[in-house]
């Protein structure tokens, strides 16, 4: 495969993540809004933003329209909704021929979905409905390209991109929330307290399946407990680094050769210490510091992977094969 | 230069009764068109627009556009597309096919010849003065030997319809012609939207024209084994034909690659892969002449491939269509087509030129001249409708303009008469209407000639309007070639 063409699968499928991840957690701060009491009403955006890693000015978390319209039609906002999905449709109009025609459809689907509305048409009508097509949008398109592309070295970047960008988004979004928030509270939990402590969990569809480990006695260390380390939920730390190592292993061996050492390492060590990880650990250190770390780890596969198989220079590749011998 | 013609206003009654596609006489249909226009009348006008919609909407939602060059408005385009068929019937087929089949194999002698002992120059046949100031003739090429001698691996050439009812060649694209991808894309959106209609009419299938176009690219391999790596090179996102190049290269499974993705290594040409360098055998090019390679030709080009010239000239790699052919479909060069075809397969053409002034040649010139307000004059390097001069559309300043041009530089320009296309029924703002067409036919050549039955038909949208090329507003429709005759 085209290392161009890799490039633009990569970031198709991150810029569809990080979409399909803006439209929910806005959708659950909105819908958390109303049941805030009004002086918190702006710290739960406060929040969002950090997580986001979003740059936006102070003033809009006062105001949630404007805050939605920043964060979702925004264009002069590189990180809105409609700038992601356009970011990922030309990622993708790049290599149309590499994806199928129903990924292609449904990406343009999406693409004039989201470009025909605005904030005021989404806002008179409840922008949960838009926000959940947002959803919708993204969660289909990974569905039809499971279902429609080989399960070949494309998708795996496909898949690399989509939980590279979802491991970071939880840790970043953790790192928010617990630094705003504390891990224990004395006495029972409050209105308050459950409003912010489910809104974390819905952030990552995370709710439902947290209540039927744990049911829905929301503590703190249980819920970092489940976003962080559990084995079979999709929005946990430790699934995504599975998946990471998995593709990374995948792409490895549909290049063929030895290569692909360096990057196997650095998502081999993310994943075991996830796998091998707990709270414990996690405290020991300083819980925002462990965050880092895990964020770190990724950019150093996200990095690891350019090197190998994207940016390497001509020079390297001559040097590494005898171009005769691979070739005829 | 001059406002694209269609900008000009159309002047009343300037133009001979043009051939009409459907009707012989004011009230009675071609047998071909029979069936059609019953249908039609079953239909009703607005079951009729809710099928356009529907194509409208399948176009849409597929992406199927084209990139205009400086438009404010978003630079991607729907491609206007109209629902009601053009037919053609299976007699009229054959001769195109027979024709078109013997104007691109003496093309591709003549090249060979023009870029090796030039005989027909020798021979006195066509001027040698007319071959060396054509801007694209390409002295690197002498002496080159393309594999199976090939030269045009893919053409596109414009027919029309003159009043008479047979068609005549207006140019021949033998660079980088595109299209072909709506030609393909009409027929799937027709196949949807009046699926009984074209069962009942018996079309002939034009499903397999990547198939074709990938065998011939394969016979051009340079490597005999059956998995030669075979590329399509594109400008990349920006180009006006960008979605035709994503889309044959997925229909055939080939690799989409721009000229970044390439390398050349002791005259070897690889692409960057995952894996690697990897050898690449064969290059379906859709770049320019000028742009490929920035060593031999145009330095200020990023978007071509340093040294793959030289890889071309060591024989290491194929490209499609070669470099350098750009001389046959020179507007003069043209004129000279029917004697090209005798020189070089002793036959008469079976499909016409349109009759051409070649201004070079002093009477011919003269004619021209006296002639502005009645002839179309065209700038032999120009394409898509521009540097073009319609004489009954244009206005005396217009002309004093094109007489200095033609008289500063005469070898630049031929000169037509106004041709009224023929005219087809559309379907335009909730009515049936004729408007003008012409045809552009493929022509695959490998180790020998395909054609795919059916071609794209391009569309006047505008009232009265001439123009069909989609830069300059116009469409285009669903090309039928039938199988069997229809019976009076």
């Amino acid at each position: 495969m085209l290392s161009r063409v890799a490039d633009s699968l990569y970031w198709m499928s991150r810029y569809l993540e990080r979409a399909e991840h803006l439209a929910r957690a806005i959708d659950v701060q909105l819908h958390l809004a109303l049941d805030e009491a009004p002086a918190f009403a702006s710290v739960g955006w406060i929040c969002l933003l950090n997580g986001l890693r979003a740059d936006l000015p102070a003033h809009l978390c006062a105001d949630d329209r404007a805050v939605t319209d920043a964060l979702t039609f925004d264009r002069s906002n590189p990180s809105s909704i409609v700038s992601c999905i356009a970011q990922a449709r030309e990622n993708a109009r790049q290599v149309r021929e590499q994806i199928t025609t129903d990924v292609w459809e449904e990406l343009n689907r999406l693409y004039l979905a989201v470009t025909a509305r605005n904030i005021d048409s989404v806002w008179k009508s409840g922008p949960h409905e838009f926000l959940r097509s947002v959803q919708r949008g993204a969660q289909l398109l990974a569905g039809v390209a499971d279902a429609t592309m080989d399960h070949a070295e494309g998708w795996q970047y496909i898949r690399l991109g989509r939980f590279v960008e979802r491991a970071m988004s939880i840790a970043w979004l953790l790192d928010a929330h617990f630094g705003l928030r504390s891990l224990e509270w004395e006495g029972e939990p409050t209105a308050d307290d459950f409003v912010a402590w489910s809104g974390l969990l819905r952030s990552f569809s995370a709710f439902e399946p947290y209540c039927k480990s744990h049911t829905v006695e929301l503590r703190p260390n249980r819920i970092l407990n489940f976003l962080l380390f559990s084995a079979e939920f999709p929005h946990s730390m430790r699934f995504c680094a599975t998946q990471i190592h998995s593709a990374v292993s995948a792409i490895g061996e549909w290049t063929g050769t030895p290569r692909g050492a360096t990057v196997r390492r650095l998502a081999g060590k993310l994943e075991s210490e996830l796998a091998f990880g707990s709270l414990d650990d996690a405290h020991a250190v300083d819980l925002a510091e462990t965050l880092r770390q895990y964020v770190r780890r990724c950019l150093d596969v996200h990095n690891a992977v350019y090197r190998r198989y994207i940016t390497y220079t001509v020079d390297e590749a001559l040097r590494e094969s005898d171009l005769d011998a691979v070739n005829r | 230069m001059p406002p694209p013609a269609d900008t000009i206003e159309r002047p009343a009654a300037a133009l001979a009764a043009p051939y009409n596609e459907m009707f012989e006489a004011s009230d009675r249909p071609r047998p071909h068109y029979k069936l059609l226009q019953e249908r039609l009348t079953g239909f009703g006008m607005e079951e009729l627009q809710r099928r356009q919609l529907a194509a409208d909407q399948s176009f849409l939602q597929q992406g199927i556009t084209f990139t205009v060059y400086g438009s404010d408005e978003g630079t991607e385009k729907i491609f206007p597309y109209d629902v009601l068929p053009r037919i053609i019937p299976a007699r009229e087929w054959d001769v195109l096919e027979r024709g078109m089949t013997q104007r691109i194999t003496a093309l591709n002698l003549f090249l060979h010849d023009l870029y090796h002992d030039a005989k027909i120059i020798r021979d006195g046949v066509i001027p040698a003065e007319l071959i060396y100031t054509c801007k694209h003739y390409r002295r690197e090429m002498c002496g080159v030997d393309p594999i199976a001698r090939n030269y045009l691996t893919v053409v596109g050439s414009d027919l029309v319809r003159v009043p008479s009812g047979e068609f005549a060649v207006l140019e021949d694209n033998l660079r980088v012609p595109s299209g072909v991808s709506y030609m393909l894309a009409n027929r799937s959106v027709m196949k949807r939207v009046f699926p009984i209609l074209f069962r009942d009419y018996g079309v002939r299938s034009n499903d397999h024209y990547c198939q074709e176009l990938l065998t011939c690219l394969r016979e051009l391999s340079p490597v005999t084994h059956a998995d030669a790596r075979i590329v399509l090179l594109t400008p990349g996102v920006y180009n006006s034909a960008y979605y035709e190049h994503a889309f044959l290269a997925r229909q055939m499974g080939i690799q989409l690659t721009e000229g970044r993705d390439l390398v050349v290594h002791d005259n070897v040409v690889y692409d960057r892969t995952t894996a690697g360098l990897r050898r690449v055998d064969v290059i379906y090019r859709r770049i320019d002449d000028d742009f490929i390679d920035p060593v031999a030709f145009r330095s200020d080009s990023l978007l071509g491939v340093p040294g793959i010239m030289n890889a071309y000239r060591a024989g290491n790699v194929v490209l499609a269509n070669a470099l350098g052919t750009g001389v046959a479909d020179d507007k003069a060069v043209y004129a000279y087509v029917p004697q090209i075809i005798k020189y070089y397969l002793g036959e008469d053409p079976i499909v016409n030129n349109v009759e051409t002034y070649v201004c070079s040649r002093d009477a011919e010139r003269d004619h021209v001249l006296k002639n502005l307000d009645k002839l179309v004059v065209k700038a032999v390097g120009e394409s898509g409708g521009y540097g073009m001069l319609i004489g009954p559309h244009s206005t005396k300043a217009q002309q004093e303009e094109f007489r200095e041009l033609i008289l500063a530089n005469p070898r630049n320009y031929i000169a037509q008469p106004t041709l009224s296309l023929s005219v087809g029924p559309c379907l335009l703002g909730g009515s049936i209407v004729p408007r003008h067409i012409d045809l552009r036919v493929y022509v695959l050549h490998g180790k020998r000639v395909r054609i795919v039955p059916g071609g794209l038909t391009r569309v006047a949208l505008r009232e009265g309007s001439l123009v069909v090329n989609s830069s300059q507003g116009g469409g285009s429709k669903d090309t039928w070639v039938l199988h069997q005759e229809v019976a009076r």
